[in-house]
């Protein structure tokens, strides 16, 4: 009787003890963000107070349209060129990946050939190849097409990605063999069938896919940084980051950029949760 | 119905079905192909070129370009910098693995033991992974700066506080808690689908023949997710010491001196700011070898004793 009390109390210890740590955990996480987006409205008096303030007194939205406004260095640019930029070459190339990548997963998982096996392994093999060692290569395959400089340099090179292929052959494997008989009988070509039926039937993995690819694509720093060197043609984090070099001592400014370039992936993030945890949890999609 | 129908298909004439299968071959390899012509162009060349250029003298000013056999890797031996910045990526990729595996093992065991609120835990942690690496540095440059919040924070406690990037033995430990800052949510959802394939039966049996919690912990839980453990280990390993954007944005390129100098940066200064290209990609080629090395060493240690 008395170690059966005692063992509730042990529980209901323990619980509060893994609240307490999560909690901890989620403020670490939040606090930053809080502080990032108060002084993004707080105006520049305020943010030289010390002690730090967090909640701003004033809240404006001047930070904000500073850089929306200001044209930058001799180019006439603003932040909206390069917003639109990466939403370009990101769009783009997430739909060239999703078509290529879901055609090629259908190959692997529905249709017989020789040499399929062997050309699936092969192909897999690549992913051991660490990026650092692609990296010079690809820059001077870029060079060599006259590609520097080009967006075509971002657009293109994510194409050929095995992960896509993997992700979707995975899926049509699992789609019942029934429902392209049908469509066999129904005289349905090949392309028909994959158009028509699997590629309907996978709307979840292709949104999926299309998700990370996106998010890949948007957050990439390195490649951009080494392909792209005049200001026109940047996306936006390495224009951030350039940008933000010249107004390192305007933290509202730093903040407001912050807050710009991450408000698109965070609303993605938000809307999309549910199938981007599941991904992830399903197939260790998303690791860096 | 569907087997009359099977048995009639195989009634067919045999030609009938052999061009048939001709046809479904030709169809494979045509929606193979254009994946197959990017994979080619864009990552089978670059590997290949990858291992030429190791062996290369390649100048891109002065546009020589002769094979030189292991001059390079000669060259790698006595250039201090590699090393020094070898050293700091082993180091920093040692502290963010350990780190990041212990934060996201414990969020995962707390999600897992709790379902009042998980979603919205759940989501909060993992979304910093979302973001760029630029944000990242930009955000936490002006945390970790002097007159930054987390000084702030310590001076309520009555501490002065540290000069975190600008001090030669803090900025590498800085730039590990940034990173673990940034992305322990996805080891965290890795661990918690390992800990949700745990079945339940086990937890009870432990316990029913007196298992503590700390038991159930070292000898059902983690030997029952050490598949998941090796796999973050390795890759989260293979991933942070190719350490780059954090020491670019937030140290300017490596500083204070060259204390967090990392491998990728010098890769990338001598072939994106001197065009040494050949001798670049030796440096990638033999980070490439120090990974593989590393990654087959963690398989052995990790993968040894994999039977119950």
């Amino acid at each position: 009787m008395r170690s059966d009390t005692r063992n509730i109390w042990n529980k209901r210890l323990s619980t509060a003890a893994t609240y307490a740590f999560l909690t901890l955990l989620m403020l670490i996480v939040l606090f930053p963000t809080v502080w990032v987006v108060g002084q993004a409205f707080m105006p520049e008096e305020q943010i030289l107070k010390w002690p730090i303030q967090i909640i701003p007194s004033e809240p404006t939205l001047d930070n904000f349209i500073e850089i929306f406004t200001t044209k930058m260095s001799r180019q006439e640019l603003s932040l909206f060129r390069w917003l639109f930029n990466s939403l370009y070459v990101t769009t783009i190339s997430t739909i060239g990946v999703l078509l290529v990548t879901s055609m090629a997963g259908y190959a692997f998982a529905r249709l017989r050939f020789p040499g399929k096996n062997l050309l699936f392994f092969s192909l897999g093999a690549s992913f051991l190849v660490p990026g650092v060692m692609l990296l010079i290569p690809s820059f001077m395959l870029m060079r060599a097409l006259g590609w520097i400089d080009t967006h075509h340099a971002l657009i293109w090179p994510p194409l050929a990605g095995f992960f896509g292929v993997f992700f979707m052959r995975q899926f049509f494997l699992a789609i019942p063999r029934e429902l392209a008989e049908a469509a066999v009988i129904d005289g349905a070509s090949a392309f028909g069938i994959y158009w028509r039926v699997f590629l309907p039937l996978s709307r979840p993995a292709v949104a999926t896919l299309g998700i990370f690819t996106f998010l890949f694509i948007w957050n990439d720093f390195t490649w951009p940084l080494v392909v792209l060197n005049s200001d026109e043609m940047r996306t936006l984090p390495v224009g951030l980051v350039v940008f933000l070099g010249e107004y390192w001592s305007y933290q509202g400014i730093v903040m407001a950029g912050a807050v710009v370039s991450s408000a698109p992936v965070l609303i993605v993030y938000i809307i999309f949760q549910r199938q981007i945890t599941r991904a992830v949890m399903a197939t260790g999609f998303g690791g860096r | 119905m569907t087997s009359r129908l099977a048995a009639g298909a195989g009634d067919k004439p045999s030609n009938w079905t052999l061009t048939n299968k001709r046809r479904e071959a030709i169809a494979g390899y045509l929606f193979l192909a254009p994946y197959l012509f990017f994979f080619l162009v864009f990552l089978a060349g670059p590997v290949i070129s990858a291992f030429v250029t190791a062996f290369v003298e390649w100048e891109l000013l002065r546009g020589t370009y002769r094979f030189i056999g292991l001059e390079n890797f000669q060259l790698i031996m006595e250039d201090d910098l590699f090393w020094i910045a070898m050293g700091n990526s082993l180091y920093f990729a040692t502290m963010t693995t350990v780190g990041n595996v212990i934060v996201a093992l414990c969020a995962s065991l707390a999600l897992k033991s709790i379902r009042l609120g998980h979603t919205v835990f759940r989501v909060i942690m993992y979304a910093p992974v979302v973001l760029s690496i630029s944000v990242i540095g930009i955000i936490f440059s002006r945390l970790l700066a002097p007159f930054g919040l987390l000084n702030a924070g310590l001076e309520l406690f009555g501490h002065n506080g540290f000069n975190y990037l600008a001090d030669p033995n803090l900025v590498l430990p800085s730039l590990s808690l940034t990173t673990i800052w940034w992305g322990f949510g996805f080891p965290m959802l890795i661990f918690l689908a390992a800990l949700y394939a745990v079945p339940e039966t086990l937890y009870e049996a432990a316990r029913i023949d007196g298992a503590g919690r700390r038991q159930i912990l070292w000898r059902v839980t983690l030997p029952l997710i050490r598949p998941a453990l090796l796999f973050i280990i390795v890759t989260q390993f293979i991933g942070h010491i190719q350490v780059f954007g954090q020491s670019y944005i937030m140290t300017n390129g490596g500083g204070p001196g060259y204390s967090s100098y990392t491998i990728v940066l010098h890769i990338y200064r001598n072939a994106f700011s001197y065009y040494h290209m050949g001798y670049a990609g030796a440096m990638a080629l033999t980070l490439g070898v120090v990974m593989f090395v590393f990654a087959l060493a963690q398989f052995r240690l990790l993968g040894r004793y994999t039977e119950y």
